[in-house]
């Protein structure tokens, strides 16, 4: 059994975007602070290159867990870093709509533009965040701003958080999925996290924390190391940052016993839709992601578009059916495009957890989403046509990667799990400030604000110690 | 990173989960899925060549243990049925994936998981070459200067 001895003051479940932020800032002001990371540490010297090895290592059920009717795949990010070691690091500020619909929703004042300002700034000064340079965007770049123009939408180049990704070296970003080599991607454990664990702040990785015992004075977690060793850690305070479902996995495994906890479950369906085209389109190089819509009927509509791609073994997956057929496409894979639309789902999934630990997790699309689905599909067969592509392919695997809520934030108790304070009714002693309180779907890219609510959230926890 | 600060833990490495039992039933049947599902026949090499069995424990040691248990007993089942069979399951599978609700929802995961598990194998590209890479023209890569 492994115990921890030093006397910490908080305690962070999931070294993932909102532990890592929080942790930088408790212990820039001297907090001593515990991290638990049921994913391992990887870094630019050893991260995958495989894709096979991408997935099983940095996801939770060695790639992809599904809802009930496996009709949505989803994408859980584990590692120390979390989800900032496998995304696309696309940084987007929520817009006046999103937040107005968490403040009507949760009645929490500070969900406005202006408010939250400050902390997106805090989160700016911390990542170098560049436009995807238009020198090095790829042929699948062009069919999407291209099919944008003949359509009369409007697009707008992205914002990702990157330091210096050497293009002219021939790096090709696509492959930064399975963690970035060359450190240029602001994952946390280059950024805030490393800046953190040279003050006051240590990181337990590999292990996944199962049950949590909370009182006043002290928190007392324990746990599992992958290699099997249980293990056990304690400090003043409390800081659930292990993700909308795993939060939801140890609040109900701790027997916390709000009926809200797992309900209230968006993860912005995402389909990806394929066309082959005469011409070499190679979606696989350089920035492969530069553009997103920027229309305000989509925005309306509640989708948005993106140009994105992916490695051989998630195409294979997506293209429909096998054999011959499978190999004839896959051999075409440098003539194939792909864009996604992602919808701002309205219908609330409910996160539940099996005995054996597992989740178990019902999320279907409603008549508004499908309909939203379907207006964002139409807008890609429309650029896809508009285009000369030869034909168009939908992607059989919807995929959530921005798995949200399960604790959502509120004034009242009786349909939320936490205060505005980051502290949750059933017990004050433990804080969440990540992408679990998201009180509904925003249809926006979420890390930045789950960065800029976590350093929010971290203000308030150090008046509280 | 450098110097990190890490308690109790040697951090040299990332903990590998325990290996999986994976028997010479399971890899024929392997072998006979991967024949219906990557039959070769064209520019891409055939899946043996990979050398799939050195590279399985990657991805089933990492799975929950219900997932790999019901893919093991699947592989299994597959080592002893004819060829036709397996061809008849898989298009039973791509055409129940497409109903919707619960009724296509076994469908979807065997899709998942039989799919993925050849296609994983393969297209990871574990040669030295690269040759399979090579032949669909994925060249990405990440230069160190
Ligand atoms: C492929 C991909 C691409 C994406 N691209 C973008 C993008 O471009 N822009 C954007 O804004 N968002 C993107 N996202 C989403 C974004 O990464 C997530 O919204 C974000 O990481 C959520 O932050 P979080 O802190 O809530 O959880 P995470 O970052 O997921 O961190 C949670 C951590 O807690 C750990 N954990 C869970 N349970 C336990 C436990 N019991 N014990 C110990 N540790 C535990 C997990 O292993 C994990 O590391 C993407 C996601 C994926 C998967």
């Amino acid at each position: 059994m492994t115990k921890s001895e030093a006397n910490y003051d908080v305690m962070i479940v999931g070294a993932g975007v909102s532990g890592s932020f929080i942790g930088w800032y408790l212990a820039e002001k001297g907090v001593k602070c515990l991290v638990l990371e049921a994913g391992s540490y990887f870094h630019a010297g050893n991260y995958p290159t495989n894709e096979r090895d991408s997935n099983s290592k940095f996801y939770w059920g060695g790639g992809l867990e599904f809802n009930t009717h496996a009709s949505i795949g989803l994408l859980r990010p584990k590692a120390v870093g979390g989800g900032s070691i496998v995304n696309q690091a696309l940084l987007d500020r929520f817009d006046a709509d999103a937040l107005d619909s968490w403040k009507n929703r949760s009645g929490v004042e500070y969900f406005s533009q202006k408010a939250l300002e400050k902390y997106y700034d805090i989160v700016d000064e911390q990542l170098v965040s560049q436009e995807i340079p238009a020198k090095y965007r790829n042929g699948n770049a062009e069919v999407f701003e291209q099919g944008f123009k003949n359509n009369g939408y409007i697009c707008a180049p992205l914002i990702r958080a990157q330091k210096d990704c050497k293009y002219e070296d021939g790096n090709d970003c696509i492959e930064c999925l399975g963690g970035c080599r060359i450190d240029s991607k602001q994952s946390t454990p280059v950024t805030v996290l490393k800046k953190a664990m040279d003050k006051n702040l240590d990181v337990v990785p590999d292990f996944d924390v199962t049950d949590m015992q909370v009182e006043d004075s002290t928190t007392r977690v324990s746990g599992t190391f992958t290699n099997g060793q249980k293990g056990e850690f304690s400090a003043r305070k409390l800081v659930l940052a292990a993700g909308a479902i795993g939060n939801t996995r140890l609040l109900k495994q701790s027997g916390f016993r709000n009926p809200i906890i797992g309900s209230g479950f968006y993860t912005h369906p995402q389909h990806m839709i394929l066309a082959e085209y005469d011409r070499e389109i190679n979606a696989q190089k350089g920035a492969f992601q530069a553009f997103k819509s920027n229309d305000e009927n989509f925005r309306r509509d509640g989708f948005k578009l993106e140009n994105v791609f992916a490695a051989p073994v998630a195409i294979a997956m997506l293209l429909p059916g096998f054999g011959k057929k499978h190999q004839e496409i896959m051999e075409r894979y440098i003539n194939l495009a792909c864009i996604e639309v992602a919808i701002r789902d309205t219908n609330p999934g409910r996160i539940k957890i099996n005995k054996a630990g597992k989740p178990v997790i019902s999320k279907s699309l409603n008549k508004l989403d499908k309909t939203r689905l379907k207006k964002g599909t139409e807008a890609i067969y429309n650029i896809f046509n508009s285009t000369g592509a030869k034909r168009v392919i939908p992607g059989i695997l919807p995929i959530g990667l921005h798995l949200m809520g399960g604790c959502a934030m509120g004034l009242d108790e009786r349909n939320s799990v936490v205060n505005a304070d980051f502290q949750m009714h059933e017990n004050p002693n433990v804080f969440i400030a990540d992408s679990s309180i998201f009180p509904d779907a925003p249809g926006i890219n979420p890390s930045m604000t789950i960065m800029a609510l976590s350093v929010k959230a971290a203000e308030t926890i150090l008046q509280k110690l | 990173m450098g110097k990190t600060k890490y308690i109790q833990l040697p951090i040299s490495g990332a903990q590998e989960p325990a290996k999986t039992k994976v028997g010479e039933m399971h890899l024929k049947g392997m072998y006979k899925l991967a024949a219906v599902i990557l039959p070769g026949e064209s520019k891409l090499i055939d899946f043996p060549s990979v050398k799939p069995e050195e590279h399985i424990h990657g991805m089933i040691d990492y799975m929950y243990p219900d997932d790999r248990g019901a893919i093991l007993v699947l592989l299994k089942i597959f080592a002893i049925v004819p060829k036709f069979f397996i061809v008849f399951i898989m298009h039973m599978v791509e055409a129940g994936a497409k109903w919707n609700g619960a009724s296509g929802s076994v469908f979807r995961m065997l899709q998942v998981a039989l799919k993925g598990l050849i296609f994983t194998l393969y297209y990871s590209d574990f040669t030295e070459e690269k040759v399979i890479h090579g032949a669909i023209g994925y060249d990405a890569k990440i230069v160190w200067k």
